[in-house]
């Protein structure tokens, strides 16, 4: 029995070879692919072998409006005036919108921006995964300049990383969605597959993703690309290719010379590297100016307050008042009583502490204990916390300890 | 390395010694071998030996000769000195030295000096977690004393997100495990590029534990690794180190696929070392049955404590671990106000448990441990005076190596091997002459075996493309590759081959064979939820099932509620005066002969079977006594495989002209099964888990079991009790098969060596002294036997006799 047949067998009877893979780590945020859709993904790949249709280079380059730059690389250049809008979003305001906090300091000047997204044949990270799709976006003067790469086939990948290398250079500033953990450690690991040398891992970087997560995670559904685009830029796309299928559409090209669905493969990474640009001049709105619509305001105070600033923590509080949630209502207690505000801290509390929040209560406890040596009033909070059940072996302690300092101070009295 | 090994003149021992002159085993082994003189069949003593000492080479680094010194190290044990000449001369080594001899300076000499000088890196890789971290703490010490700047990390699942980065870039030893180095390292190369291309020794420590199905998975793994050494330009020197076994440089070089120099005279210095091998009394001599191995093991190590000997006991099953620290707890820790002086060690403790009782045997303040093999390796536990076995552990080198558990430099030291009713067992002790001589274990590997090194050519093209003109393997790779373009999994260009799938293969690949998730032990006493231990997804079934009871440092357990899916048994504190022991049964199924050798009266042939397992009952066993006093059923999901497995049939007629009734064949083929099983075993040198053995009909119809008395019993395809004359054909299968899916190559010699099987083990039935048969030869036979005319032993022999035949009547 030849090697063939003995795998065969082995398949047939023990169904190793058609373990199932497990779950993408990455896609925390969107929903699997329909069933259907990953069962016929999986049936084609079994059953399509034989036909393969050969399809040119310069067929491929003539089909996404672009040129054969090197064996195996389609490039595609588009070019979209600084004056259109991208949903309802200008792409000029680029020029003032506020990216200094999302850049986490000074923001670069506009010009060494770089967005980029990838499409790739898989979420699996490792050494196994490839970009086939490179697409960047800058701004040149008056209009954005996108540029995107095509493999029309592994052996192009070389020359490909080389030719990106004049676009991603050391004084880039990178901008993504979810590209600190995805697109760069994958393209890193390509750079160093095929032994060029990259200043890709050591680049500033924006990860879109992280500021949308931190804002808006509480009132929308998800945080995909596709989500902010509809809440925050009012894009919708139409035609979009599902990002599910696009590795099978590559595969599709490379197996059996199958066409289809490239051409929405190329617009749907144009489409999201364009979406960063106008994603980060509604970010940088949203940390820069209060009440912006679907935010969270106390995420956003929350991630000022981490990044040293908490002006803008309390700014971004302040105007809410009632409408804050209590989470919040501490949060902003607390910056005041961090800046000396205490008398507008104690009114947050005692307003929570009428409705009994554990929190409120314990604060206005150590209040009255610490600042103000109000033994009584804070046993009184103390005795009330006990009696809710809130932190019980706390709360005991707290007592004791409360009742000694009250007696003590009533045996220097006498 | 323990500590104390290091120093070759340990001024604290001597000290120790003029002070307090401790216990010794000198006045205990004269009472031992005078009142149980007929149960000792063979005594070993192993002269103290002086040690055999070298210069610090010439070239190593002061700074290292000097950390050497400042630990009390002025020459170099002999083996060590020749380590370091082959190694440093680029040549791939193994080490073979006994426990304790100063093993790991072996390789961290050359490391540490390669690592000063160079810069070079080095990757350590150790089959647990457990023995890595040790090494790093004893590296960190040596490097520390020196003051010689090596930065030695562990990296393992344990090891946090954030500081891998700092691991990958500036380790210069990493000190890992094959799984981690397999789902971890490997498919993220890259990653690691600094490291591989720095990479100049790959140290893979206790190498003996890499055989069968996991040294085979090892196999694939280092030639994964070398692949990626290649493509950053990376050609590391690999050094084993390794228990004694009879090919360790066979092993290492199946293991590495290059020639490895082999190191095997110890110049480390050794205290006197005596061996006792012990057979427990017969109690009926009629039915061959001896006194329990467990009542034995509980008495010498009675007397071992009493004598203030500090002592291990090493159980070849959890169960027995529980049911002996029972048993010298009810003599030494029945008063709870004082410390215990004995403990239990087994896996499936939980970790902070463990390193606890690691620490008190190190300080001494326990008096007894009893452990499985999970103690077996290098966890620094410190030296011992007495070290019993209950029970043969399957090998030599095992054996060997529990037994260097005791024994201190100037010491004597005493160990006890208890033989069971295991004809195994009861083989070894007769014949003292296998610890005398060479060892006659050979560990085998299958590195080529299909399953295997597929899963690994998935891996390997995920890690990098696979070109036309590379090889993996001994299988065609060329074809392997187009196989997996079949699947989908890569795509050709040219002569490359690309990884194309949305996969990650190395996390559905396991190193070991079974790993479907462990099982946590929950306990809900009184609505508490707290998970007490773990067990392994293989174990479970056996020991968890709903009624078992569970034991925990010999306190008993009862499993309420099995949650299979969840792998969560729930289990309360009980009372229980019994144990319980799983029944479970085999059913096989022929699915595709590779080839036969047929006579008229009996065939024996080779293939491809289908196998199902399944927990049907247990029993429950009373302490002391051992009776039986109960049976529950058990309700589990089967476990199915298709494995390869050799098989043996007489013809009915033959069967039917040799005995009187279906009964007494079935009888002969149960018992003829238990001895060829022995037998196969030892030839094949396998474990004797890695070979399973039914009786069925080969079509799954029916199989075989024995009953509680030891007689033969027919169940159905559905678990049910069948009648004998009901089954229309009566057609009788032996199977030996492969317990592994896809099997892991046994079969092949297996088939070779058939005529051999049958004769040894007809002698090993005629050389028996039982009448009836015996747990020694054909498994136990209890009951009425006698009365009824009726010989299993006899009927075994029967049966063998068929079976040898090669011609007609």
């Amino acid at each position: 029995m030849d090697l063939r047949e003995r795998l065969k067998q082995f398949e047939d009877k023990l169904g190793v070879g058609r373990r199932v893979p497990p779950p993408d780590p990455f896609e925390a945020d969107g929903p699997l692919a329909p069933l259907s859709d990953r069962l016929q993904r999986l049936a084609s790949a079994q059953t399509d072998m034989p036909f393969r249709r050969v399809v040119s280079q310069e067929e491929l380059a003539h089909l996404l409006s672009g040129n054969l730059c090197a064996d195996g690389v389609v490039v595609v250049d588009h070019f979209v005036p600084m004056s259109q809008s991208h949903g309802c979003v200008p792409f000029c305001d680029i020029n003032e919108a506020s990216l200094d906090f999302l850049a986490g300091g000074k923001a670069p000047p506009r010009d060494r921006l770089l967005f980029i997204d990838t499409e790739t044949t898989g979420l699996a990270g490792g050494t196994g995964t490839v970009a086939f799709v490179l697409g960047f976006a800058r701004i040149e003067d008056d209009v954005v300049h996108v540029r995107q790469y095509f493999l029309t086939s592994f052996r192009g990948e070389s020359a490909m990383l080389s030719d990106a290398l004049t676009w991603i250079h050391k004084s880039c500033h990178l901008v993504s969605f979810n590209g600190k953990s995805f697109d760069v450690p994958l393209l890193v690991t390509r750079y160093r597959l095929a032994r060029i040398e990259s200043p890709l891992s050591r680049l500033p970087h924006m990860d879109l993703l992280h500021r949308t997560r931190t804002a808006f995670k509480k009132n929308w559904p998800d945080c995909r690309l596709q989500t902010a685009e509809q809440y925050l830029l009012k894009l919708s796309r139409h035609d979009d290719m599902p990002g599910y299928l696009i590795p099978q559409i590559w595969t599709d090209l490379l197996r059996r010379g199958e066409t289809r669905g490239l051409r929405g493969v190329i617009e749907h990474n144009r489409t999201d590297v364009l979406s960063l640009i106008a994603l980060a001049i509604v970010l940088g709105r949203t940390y820069a100016k209060p009440g912006q619509r679907y935010v969270d305001p106390l995420g956003v105070a929350r991630a000022h307050r981490r990044a040293g600033d908490e002006a803008s923590a309390l700014m971004h509080l302040r105007d809410h008042g009632d409408e804050l949630v209590d989470d919040a209502q501490l949060e902003l207690a607390a910056l005041y009583a961090r800046g000396g505000h205490w008398e507008k801290a104690v009114a947050i509390w005692k307003l929570l502490a009428a409705r009994n929040v554990g929190p409120a209560m314990e604060r206005l406890a150590k209040y009255g204990e610490h600042r103000q040596h109000d033994f009584e009033g804070a046993l009184r909070w103390t005795e009330r916390m006990l009696a809710l059940g809130h932190e019980p072996d706390l709360c005991e302690r707290r007592r004791l300890r409360l009742l000694s300092k009250r007696d003590k101070g009533q045996r220097i009295v006498r | 390395m323990k500590h104390a090994e290091l120093l070759l003149d340990d001024p604290r021992a001597g000290a120790a010694s003029l002070v307090l002159p401790s216990p010794d085993v000198g006045t205990l082994l004269p009472a031992i071998k005078l009142r149980h003189a007929d149960r000792i069949t063979g005594e070993l003593v192993i002269p103290a030996r002086p040690g055999s000492y070298a210069d610090f080479p010439s070239n190593l680094d002061p700074r290292l000769a000097a950390a050497l010194q400042g630990r009390g190290i002025q020459k170099l044990y002999s083996h060590q000195r020749a380590a370091w000449d082959a190694i440093t001369a680029g040549k791939h080594t193994v080490v073979v030295t006994p426990t304790a001899s100063g093993k790991t300076l072996c390789y961290n000499l050359p490391v540490l000096q390669s690592a000063m000088s160079d810069h070079a890196k080095a990757l350590y890789l150790f089959p647990t977690k457990a023995l890595a971290q040790d090494q790093v703490a004893e590296l960190l010490e040596l490097n520390n004393a020196g003051g010689l700047g090596v930065r030695a990390f562990t990296f393992d699942g344990d090891t946090p997100g954030d500081a891998r980065r700092a691991v990958r870039t500036r380790g210069d030893i990493v000190v890992s495990n094959p799984d981690m180095l397999h789902q971890g390292i490997l498919p993220h190369h890259t990653k690691w590029a600094q490291f591989f291309e720095n990479l100049r020794y790959v140290v893979i420590d206790e190498m003996h534990t890499y055989r069968g199905v996991f040294g085979s998975h090892m196999a694939n793994v280092i030639r994964r690794l070398m692949r990626v050494c290649q493509f950053y330009g990376a050609r590391p020197v690999f050094i084993f180190c390794s228990a004694t076994i009879a090919n360790p440089a066979e092993l290492a070089s199946s293991l590495l696929g290059e020639a490895v120099t082999a190191i095997t005279e110890s110049g480390a210095p050794q205290g006197e070392k005596h061996l006792l091998l012990w057979n427990p009394p017969v109690v009926n001599p009629d039915l061959g049955l001896r006194a329990s191995a467990r009542s034995q093991t509980t008495r010498i190590a009675r007397a071992a404590i009493k004598a203030g000997l500090k002592t291990i006991i090493f159980a070849n099953s959890r169960l027995i671990v529980e049911v002996l620290t029972k048993y010298l707890k009810d003599i030494f820790d029945h008063d709870p106000r004082k410390a215990a002086r004995v403990a239990a060690y087994r896996g499936g403790y939980l970790p902070t448990e463990r390193r606890e009782t690691e620490g008190k045997l190190r300080a001494g303040t326990l008096d007894c441990v009893v452990a499985t093999n999970a103690l077996e390796l290098g966890v620094d536990i410190g030296a011992l005076d007495v070290c019993i076995l209950n029970g043969y552990p399957g090998t030599i080198a095992g054996t060997w190596q529990r037994l260097g558990r005791a024994g201190r430099r100037n010491r004597t030291s005493l160990g006890v091997l208890v033989a069971t009713s295991d004809p195994l067992d009861q083989y070894i002790v007769r014949n003292p002459a296998f610890f005398t001589g060479a060892s006659p274990e050979h560990a085998r590997i299958a590195p080529d075996q299909l399953l295997i090194l597929m899963d690994h050519v998935r891996c390997a093209a995920f890690e990098l493309p696979f070109t036309a003109d590379e090889s993996f393997g001994g299988e065609n790779l060329v074809e392997m590759l187009a196989h997996l373009e079949e699947q989908g999994v890569l795509h050709r260009e040219g002569d490359r081959w690309h990884w194309m799938a949305d996969s990650y293969p190395a996390s559905v690949v396991s190193l070991r064979s079974i790993s479907d998730g462990n099982f946590v032990v929950v306990d809900i006493t009184g609505g508490k939820q707290e998970v007490i231990a773990e067990a392994d997804y293989s174990s479970a079934a056996l020991t968890l099932h709903e009624g078992a009871i569970y034991l925990i440092q010999a306190s008993p357990w009862q499993v309420e509620r099995l949650d299979w899916k969840g792998r969560k048994a729930f289990v309360t504190k009980t009372h229980a005066d019994y144990y319980t022991e799983a029944i479970d049964y085999t059913r096989l199924k022929i699915l595709d002969r590779f080839e036969d050798d047929a006579h008229p009266t009996n065939v024996c042939a080779r293939g491809e079977v289908h196998v199902v397992r399944r927990v049907a009952g247990y029993k429950k066993i009373r302490y002391y006594s051992h009776e039986n006093v109960g049976f529950g059923p058990v309700n589990l999901p089967d476990s199915e495989m298709h494995t390869s497995a050799v098989w043996w049939q007489v013809s009915p007629t033959a069967l039917h002209g040799a005995f009187p009734n279906r009964w007494q064949a079935l009888d002969g083929f149960l018992g003829a099964a238990y001895a060829i099983h022995s037998i196969a075993g030892l030839l094949t040198m396998s474990d004797r888990r890695d070979l399973g053995r039914a009786i069925g009909d080969g079509e799954g119809r029916w199989f075989a079991i024995a009953d509680a008395n030891g007689r033969g019993k027919l169940e159905n395809a559905s678990g049910d009790s069948m009648e004998l004359d009901a089954a229309k054909e009566f057609i009788p299968t032996l199977f030996l098969y492969d317990n592994y899916p896809g099997g892991i190559g046994l079969s092949v010699p297996l088939y070779d060596l058939r005529n051999e099987v049958i004769a040894q083990a007809s002698a090993l039935i005629s050389s028996c002294d039982c009448k009836f048969g015996c747990p020694t030869c054909i498994g136990p036979v209890l009951g009425t036997d006698e009365s009824l005319d009726r010989s299993p032993k006899r009927a075994a022999t029967m049966v063998l006799d068929l079976l040898s035949k090669q011609t007609g009547f």
